[in-house]
């Protein structure tokens, strides 16, 4: 038989500020500041913009006990709780919903009616843990649906984009259809770079050879190049194929043409490179211009920001001079263009 | 007043208004009377006008409306103004960062 006394825990919420304290919550074996101040006790920190008035609504409102002890520290306020099963998973519980509310509700008036809800069906620990479990699920659940939605509306566009253009791509690049694709063994970053610029050094100078090799071997990513034709870098495992809905596809990578532009001086396409699947973008790898300068019969491939996934051809060109910012905004008020 | 850019394949002069040439020409160094870039196919672009390095940065100092040239680009002609020497960017050439 154990005769040793368990000892006691307390645990510390450390109140802090939105946008200028984060909230700290930690179990320590001593009710002073004492093990705070000299950090011997487990926690963690919570941003306090995204949990804040939740948090504090909701948590003031269960818990009637006052605490062992108070104390400021580092900007914020400390309350200390004796340590119960229940409150630490109540914490932890509230934290994750007020995180998960602000994203769900996109007024402050739904957040009120759900916290209010829950406060009225809150009559102890353990049934409010019960309560706030079943609106996490309910969240969960609607989220993941509204993300979905997203994801497949976006594959819609783009594979509705592709069909659109494709005409037009193959009949400005017919040898799209049947590019080179360089292969990199290596799954290692230094021999990566080394190895993807003996490949890129055929075409371009060193130093932009090296920048190119240091940015790809960053991921697992496919990147297409155009000097006098087209060709593509790519991982091993990676196999090209041709579908439709599609330019091409290197298993869940998929190339989309997403915009297209026809002028005197050039023809220029908007390509996206996405991670997709079950008919949904989960993600954007790249997006980049493929175009073909008409006064000196050239093709060129330059890639943009990612968040510029959604923009027209024109503000990623628009980019690409330095006019518009990452996010598509002007950078220069006035301004008159001449090009060639 | 609208500020001027031209862009010539690549290469991009951007009028500016908050250095004049006065100042160009004292505290810049001067690099040439001539600028001369190589394209990646071995032309280059060149403008008869003065050339001042200033920080980080190259300037033209463009006082007779000037002709910027390249052997497959059109001509284009400049006027007379203050113009900083910018390049197309590129994401995929961007400065890459450590890991963490």
């Amino acid at each position: 038989m154990d005769l040793e006394p368990k000892p006691v825990k307390y645990i510390h919420i450390g109140f802090g500020k939105p946008y200028i304290r984060s909230y700290h919550i930690a179990l320590c074996l001593k009710p002073t500041s004492t093990y705070i101040r000299k950090s011997l006790c487990k926690g963690y920190s919570v941003e306090a913009s995204s949990i804040g008035y939740v948090f504090n609504k909701v948590f003031r409102s269960v818990i009637y006990s006052t605490p062992v002890n108070i104390y400021r520290y580092s900007y914020r306020i400390y309350h200390v709780y004796i340590y119960s099963d229940s409150l630490w998973r109540f914490i932890d519980i509230l934290i994750d919903f007020s995180y998960k509310l602000n994203r769900y509700c996109k007024s402050y008036r739904c957040i009120e009616h759900i916290v209010s809800n829950v406060l009225n069906r809150c009559s102890n620990l353990d049934i409010c843990i019960d309560v706030v479990s079943e609106w996490l699920s309910y969240i969960d659940r609607v989220v993941r649906r509204r993300i979905d939605g997203g994801r497949k509306a976006l594959y819609k566009r783009f594979s509705k984009k592709t069909i659109m253009f494709i005409d037009k791509l193959y009949s400005v690049f017919p040898d799209i259809r049947n590019i080179a694709v360089f292969k990199v063994n290596s799954i290692f970053y230094s021999s990566c770079v080394e190895e993807s610029i003996d490949i890129l050094r055929k075409f371009y100078r060193d130093d932009q050879s090296h920048r190119y090799a240091e940015n790809i071997c960053r991921g697992y990513i496919v990147y297409l190049f155009a000097r006098d034709s087209i060709f593509a870098i790519a991982p091993n495992d990676l196999e090209i194929e041709y579908g439709e809905g599609y330019v091409m596809r290197f298993k869940d990578q998929y190339i989309f043409i997403d915009d297209y532009r026809d002028t005197e001086k050039y023809t220029v396409f908007k390509l996206i490179n996405t991670n997709t699947a079950n008919n949904m973008v989960n993600r954007v790898y790249w997006v980049s211009i493929l175009g073909y300068d008409k006064y000196t019969n050239q093709i060129f491939i330059h890639y943009v920001p990612p968040t510029l996934a959604l923009h027209s051809v024109e503000t990623c060109r628009e980019w690409l001079m330095g006019l518009v910012d990452s996010y598509g905004h002007k950078t220069i008020d006035s301004y008159s263009l001449v090009e060639v | 007043m609208p500020r001027k850019i031209y862009r010539q394949g690549d290469v991009l002069l951007e009028q500016i208004d908050w250095i004049d040439s006065e100042y160009l020409k004292k505290y810049g160094e001067f690099i040439s009377d001539r600028l001369e870039i190589s394209s990646e196919n071995g032309y280059s672009h060149r403008i008869d006008a003065e050339i001042y390095r200033y920080g980080s940065s190259t300037y033209i100092v463009v006082e007779k409306p000037a002709i910027l040239k390249h052997y497959q680009h059109p001509e284009i002609l400049v006027e007379p103004g203050i113009y900083q020497l910018r390049f197309i960017r590129d994401w995929l050439l961007r400065e890459s960062r450590p890991f963490d």
